[in-house]
């Protein structure tokens, strides 16, 4: 796969070893390509570029599977540690309403490729584990003693309702 | 000639000058836009954060008025300017509140004429 012929051509866009960075105050890594796998960088910090790409990828049908953005060195970390840290942020940024409805969007399926990130390592436990941890963060709610109002940590009832479901999601999809 | 592009560069370079300021005097821990604990952060970890989104509002004090931020009335360094346009503005609006009862989003020059006196 070449590079150069999927990204879009601005000066904001830099290929450098295999590594595919943006522009913004920072050279912010996005993409990079590991002999035949690709790796997409799923960053709150850079929204915008990140659907941009997921939508040229799906479009010339090329397959690839998202990464913890602390994850750029990967011999400091454990295997284990570096599927925690995967599925935590694959969890956890689908509660940003920016991804949430840039894939809905783009009609991206987004428990797919979660699935197809389960199928290939086989790390079924781990996402229990983290799954079980985030979605009682992200499903809690507080008492506001100013307002006398409750509030929930994540705000949106649809997005509320996709991670409660997440995993029910995720099984079926494993077994067709 | 100063253009738009001209004044945004120069926006950037101060926002950079400020998040490179920050990392290097404070903390060594912080959570980035992630929601990743990150020890010996550098100044990058903090784009796309509250402190990166509160250094684009905030100004710095120039020797005539307030510069570089979207919100002009939040001051960076101190709110003491007592010479500056954005200051005797505020200022000057209090004083309507307080002596004629003009609320200060209401304020145009035809109004201002027709509830004061002269």
């Amino acid at each position: 796969m070449d590079l150069y012929r999927i990204i879009p051509k601005d000066d904001r866009w830099i290929i450098s070893k295999n590594i595919v960075y943006i522009d913004y105050l920072a050279k912010i890594p996005i993409l990079v390509k590991e002999g035949d796998a690709i790796w997409i960088y799923i960053d709150r910090r850079i929204t915008k570029y990140v659907l941009k790409l997921v939508k040229i990828l799906q479009k010339e049908e090329i397959k690839f599977l998202f990464r913890s953005n602390r994850i750029i060195f990967e011999h400091k970390f454990s295997q284990d540690e570096i599927h925690e840290l995967n599925l935590k942020q694959y969890i956890r940024n689908i509660a940003d309403e920016s991804f949430f409805d840039g894939f809905n969007k783009i009609e991206f399926d987004y428990t797919r490729n979660i699935s197809e990130y389960l199928l290939k390592y086989k790390c079924h436990d781990i996402f229990k584990k983290q799954y079980a941890i985030q979605k009682k963060r992200l499903l809690s709610k507080y008492w506001d003693y100013y307002q006398n109002k409750e509030f929930y940590e994540v705000s949106r009832e649809d997005i509320r309702d996709y991670i409660s479901a997440l995993e029910r999601e995720v099984k079926i999809n494993l077994l067709f | 000639m100063r253009s738009r592009d001209w004044r945004r560069q120069k926006e950037k370079q101060k926002i950079l000058k400020r998040l490179k300021g920050l990392a290097c005097q404070h903390m060594y821990r912080t959570y980035d836009a992630n929601d990743n604990w990150i020890q010996s952060y550098k100044w990058m970890d903090i784009i796309g954060t509250s402190t990166h989104y509160m250094y684009k509002t905030h100004t710095t004090k120039h020797r005539y008025k307030n510069r570089w931020g979207k919100g002009k009335k939040v001051g960076f360094w101190s709110s003491n300017d007592s010479k500056t346009r954005v200051f005797d503005k505020r200022l000057f609006k209090k004083m309507l509140d307080r002596e004629y009862d003009i609320k200060s989003f209401n304020i145009s020059y035809g109004f201002i004429q027709n509830n004061t006196e002269g």
